[in-house]
């Protein structure tokens, strides 16, 4: 999900709708380029956009977000246009790239006339595609200069860090590597590159400036105005297909916005690339895909014919040709999501209109079970809650302090737990191994509460197992009050392996977490399924619990009438 | 009310029975007769006045006591005899010297000395207290008045040593209510033939045994009163709603799967065709694991160069693919799976067709907890196979959970995505109250996804949104509160 915001009078304008027109009816017709209006403010002329997909980044600004609308409104039909004629501008690029960021495209549009606002809503189409389908600038990134400013042939080279210029936003030279430690954009995006050696830099033949990709413009070549009609975009990266796709993503946004655009010739070394050393860049051609309408119909069964599936992908922006017996689908060549006829099928649903198709009946015929899992799960819940235990639900991911320290243990004795490598806070940092001390955690948030306090949770738990990770489910129970001891979970266990058909056997323990001489060892056919026993106050103490405490804990995946075997993750 | 159906305690009939052969008596006197407290005479007296079968008569009478000064000279003697007793010894003392030669309060020196210079037995000159007419005692009547006093026969006293005493603030007069019982006509007639019943407040398994309880009385309960909290045993009330979900689907003819809660990306992401750098398998949208950081692949190498090939190449379905050289060390990494759809690419494994399948998983998102996040939450979702299933039967099967689980009538589909299926579509409900609320998405299996499980029929796959639907039910506005730990709650909420 990417979110972005755009002007209400200004879709009005590019959509040639109306005054008034209800945010609503916005809502609608922007679901046609999977996005939604998240908020609005009219009052400031706000709509906040959130685009639902990962694989659209043309949609991730008004122009493209319109320009998807305009065929369903009826606005335009078919491809738009993608063409560039040639600008005589050349980029040069060094083999030594190769290794580091091997990737250029770039256009020219000429005839603008940028305004603040413009200006604000093209640098937020380029921070959003940089930011999520340029991978944090890794994968690719966008840079826009002043044309005037530039001189053909511009030179896409690797240069020492003492290499200098001015970086956008200071007044002074700095040296590439004092931009990397300095610059709030090097230190953002410096890891991009490794500690040592040359780094990419876009000159032109004099030797200004334009850039070091992707991190930081020169402050006068890289800054655009509200003054600038022509400009330079380009588009460095490591992976061809996404610097072409995002070239012509912000060449056709420029478009869009009254540019005319020129195409500028990629001189690549010799068999740098697989294919042609000069690379002609944005792209003109439209790329194709074709399609058997009997399958799509078969898939979407919308009752559609041949040419009732090309009125609706011109509706979607594409061109079709018609063939024997298929289709042949022109689309715009900033449409990286398209991999697969299903792709078109469902352009086709969409333009068709999902409010528009009537809804099947219930047809497939099954026999519906519970896992036995659920189901043996549910008998113990059965019994422990007929048992007057209320059934509580704690997370499953714990702290290291709960179910260390709170137990009387050392954090670093607890090597069997899971333990998240980047979790978000400590709270919440390792998977559970056992019930109990979340147990002891919810009655310990519950003292001001009425006693007797009996409680039960049938839980999965986590554990390391043999250099593998099982999930398995346990059950445990805790009673509190000024009058129990441990018969009163010994009656309980008891019914409970009763119940469940198995007999048990407990065996004296010595445990620090509980009364010596009142804890045992739960054995199943001399098997250990569990612990019973009276809490120890020292461990009642830390939680702040004034109250004798008795409990059971046990791991329903040794109990043999239970279907609960350990999951494992191969 | 019928005489015959007259019963009483045996208690209230021993009250009624003393009524009627000493008249006139007071409750006091009464309960001395009975030998039972006053306190308990009175609450019989009020039993039998509700029947009717007494009846009171209340009078207010004066009662002489003795103050405590009047207690005090009972028990040491008049202050003018112990003046006497001392002066026969001593004929003479210093007036002022009196009280501490006595040992008598300041007010009892006041009065002995006036009472011995009135019966002119002492003279007083110049602060000087002399014995002129040798005498044993004075006043004895008024000692032998107090202790008549004291034996509570007031009445015998004349009134003349009465006054003095009452001058002299020896004893005092008090006002109270005198209760005698009367027996009523009804009482009278009802005697004879009264049911004496025992009351109990509760049976005893040998008084049902033998008969006894027909004649016993149990007393009555305040039945307005609220009765003491039982702790009772519950289900949790998010689980119990998650369990009515689960009953809705299995009537639908889903089948319940489970997975594991700790993932390899493998079943998470590249089963479902998610490109290995795709932004949702970033730590910033994934838990991953410390130790051990990878898991196994499956077994079957086939399963595992299919879905590399399909990555790489989008063969055999025709895809573009994603290009890119897949890694198996990528795809072995361990997480906390960050959605149900894990459980669902398992099951594509080995399925048996026609399929419906459902899962009910926790997942897990590196998100900060508030009001709106949690880090680990629950995701319903599934798949529906059968070779007849296009995308009208998915929007029909949607229509129909809308109906099922969310109980709403009207539905809207809208355009959506998911990177394991096309088309895509988000599935909202009308709520009476709330509009249109977002309640669920699915969507198609793409082919790059069914293709390395061999499967050749279109699968559906579906989520609906649990939490949500059950925060609508409950009113909660607070995502935490499903995890609820407010023990008063659980225990009090109402089941339906």
């Amino acid at each position: 999900m990417v979110s972005y915001k755009i002007s209400y009078n200004d879709v009005l304008s590019i959509l040639n709708l109306p005054q008034g027109t209800t945010v609503e009816a916005l809502d609608d017709l922007f679901s046609y380029a999977k996005c939604e209006i998240e908020e609005h403010d009219l009052d400031d002329d706000l709509l906040k956009i959130d685009c639902k997909t990962s694989n659209r980044p043309d949609c991730w600004g008004v122009e493209g977000l319109t320009r998807e609308v305009k065929g369903i409104t009826g606005e335009k039909s078919g491809l738009p246009d993608i063409s560039a004629e040639p600008s005589g501008y050349v980029i040069k690029v060094d083999p030594r790239l190769k290794t580091v960021r091997p990737y250029i495209g770039a256009a020219i549009i000429r005839g603008l006339s940028f305004s603040d606002f413009l200006i604000k809503q093209i640098m937020q189409l380029q921070e959003k595609v940089d930011f999520s389908y340029g991978r944090k600038r890794k994968r690719s990134s966008i840079g826009i200069y002043n044309l005037g400013m530039v001189e053909s042939p511009i030179q896409y080279d690797l240069t020492p860090r003492s290499t200098a210029f001015v970086p956008l936003g200071y007044e002074k030279k700095l040296t590439l590597s004092q931009i990397l430690s300095q610059h709030e954009k090097g230190i953002e995006y410096g890891d991009i590159f490794p500690k040592k050696g040359d780094l990419p830099i876009l000159r032109d033949h004099r030797g200004v400036v334009l850039s070091m990709p992707p991190i930081i413009n020169s402050n006068d070549v890289g800054r655009i105005t509200e003054e600038t009609t022509d400009v330079l975009v380009e588009v460095t990266g490591t992976n061809l297909e996404v610097v072409n796709a995002v070239t012509t993503i912000i060449t056709q946004a420029l478009r869009d916005r009254g540019g005319k655009a020129y195409s500028v010739e990629i001189q690549y070394p010799p068999k740098y690339l697989d294919t042609s050393e000069i690379q002609i860049t944005p792209n003109t051609e439209p790329f194709e895909l074709t399609i058997n309408p009997k399958d799509i119909e078969k898939y979407l069964n919308l009752n559609l014919k041949p040419a009732d599936m090309v009125k609706l992908l011109q509706k979607r922006r594409f061109d079709v040709v018609k063939k024997k017996n298929s289709l042949l689908i022109k689309y715009p060549p900033y449409r990286v999501d398209l991999l697969h006829w299903v792709d078109i099928a469902e352009e086709i649903a969409m333009a068709y209109g999902y409010m528009n198709i009537e809804p099947t009946k219930w047809k497939v015929m099954t026999i519906g079970h519970l896992s036995k899992r659920s189901i043996s799960e549910n008998y113990v819940r059965e019994i422990l809650s007929g048992c007057a235990l209320q059934e509580v639900l704690t997370f499953t991911l714990t702290a290291p302090e709960k179910i260390a320290d709170f137990m009387g243990q050392k954090q670093e004795n607890l090597k069997n737990n899971v333990h998240i490598a980047n979790p978000v806070s400590l709270t919440y940092s390792v998977l559970r191994s056992r019930l109990l001390p979340n147990l002891l955690d919810f009655l310990s948030r519950n003292t001001h509460n009425e006693y007797p306090q009996y409680i039960f949770e049938v839980g999965e738990v986590v554990k390391k197992n043999q250099k593998s990770v099982i999930t398995f489910t346990k059950t445990a129970a805790v009673l509190t009050d000024a009058d129990i001891s441990f018969e009163n979970a010994h009656s309980i266990l008891d019914s409970l392996a009763t119940q469940l058909g198995i007999t048990i056997v407990l065996e004296a323990l010595v445990d620090s977490e509980f009364l010596e001489g009142r804890t045992a060892k739960i054995l199943h056919k001399d098997k250990q399924i569990g612990i019973i026993g009276e809490i120890s106050p020292a461990i009642l103490e830390k939680w702040q619990i004034y109250m004798p405490a008795v409990a059971f804990e046990i791991d329903l995946s040794m109990i043999p009438t239970l279907d609960l075997p350990p999951l494992s993750t191969s | 009310m019928h005489n015959d159906s007259l019963s009483i305690t045996k208690e209230m009939n021993q009250l009624l029975e003393a009524v009627n052969k000493y008249k006139n008596k007071t409750l006091d006197e009464l309960a001395e007769i009975l030998q039972i407290p006053r306190a308990k005479t009175e609450l019989l007296m009020f039993q039998l006045m509700s029947k009717d079968l007494v009846s009171r008569l209340t009078s207010l009478i004066t009662l002489i006591e003795l103050t405590s000064e009047g207690k005090r000279v009972l028990k040491a003697g008049l202050p003018e005899n112990l003046l006497l007793t001392f002066l026969q010894n001593q004929k003479k003392i210093a007036l002022a010297n009196v009280a501490t030669a006595t040992g008598l309060p300041k007010q009892a020196v006041n009065a002995a000395i006036g009472q011995l210079r009135k019966e002119k037995i002492i003279t007083i000159e110049k602060g000087q207290v002399t014995l002129t007419k040798a005498t044993q005692r004075i006043n004895e009547t008024l000692e032998e008045a107090l202790q008549v006093i004291a034996d509570n026969a007031s009445n015998e006293i004349q009134e003349q040593i009465l006054n003095h005493l009452l001058r002299r603030k020896l004893v005092e007069t008090k006002d109270r209510q005198k209760t005698i019982v009367e027996i009523t006509p009804l009482g009278v007639k009802s005697l004879p033939k009264l049911k004496i019943v025992q009351t109990v407040s509760k049976l005893t398994p040998d008084q049902i045994r033998t008969g006894e309880w027909r004649s016993l009385q149990l007393k009555k309960y305040k039945i307005a009163t609220r009765p003491k909290h039982i702790p009772i045993g519950r289900k949790h009330p998010y689980l119990l709603f998650l369990q009515e979900v689960k009953e809705k689907l299995l009537g639908l003819g889903f089948s319940e799967m489970r997975g594991p809660i700790v993932e390899t990306e493998f079943w998470n992401f590249d089963a479902l065709f998610a490109a290995q750098d795709h932004p949702a398998r970033e730590p910033t949208d994934v838990y991953s694991i410390q130790d051990p950081p990878y898991g196994k692949l499956p077994k079957d190498r086939k399963l595992v160069n299919a879905v590399k090939t399909v990555h790489e190449t989008g063969e055999p379905v025709g895809s573009r693919g994603w290009r890119y050289n897949w890694s198996p060390k990528k795809a072995s990494l361990l997480l906390l799976r960050p959605q149900g759809t894990s459980v669902s690419a398992r099951t594509l494994y080995n399925l048996e067709i026609p399929a419906k399948f459902f899962s009910i998983a926790r997942c897990y998102r590196p998100d900060s907890v508030d009001a709106t996040h949690l880090s680990e939450f629950n995701q319903l979702e599934g798949i529906v196979c059968d070779p007849s299933i296009t995308f009208r039967d998915l929007l029909g099967i949607l229509k129909t959970f809308a109906v099922e689980v969310a109980e709403a009538t009207k539905v809207k589909f809208r355009p959506d995505y998911y990177p394991f299926t096309s088309p895509s579509v988000e599935l909202s409900a009308l709520h009476p109250k709330l509009g249109y609320i977002e309640f669920g998405g699915a969507g198609m299996f793409r082919p790059e996804v069914t293709a390395p499980f061999e499967i050749k029929d279109p699968v559906i796959a579906w989520g609906i949104g649990v939490d949500r639907l059950y925060m609508v039910k409950r009113g909660i506005n607070d995502i935490r509160e499903l995890f609820t730990q407010k023990l008063e709650w659980l225990r009090t909420v109402p089941v339906i």
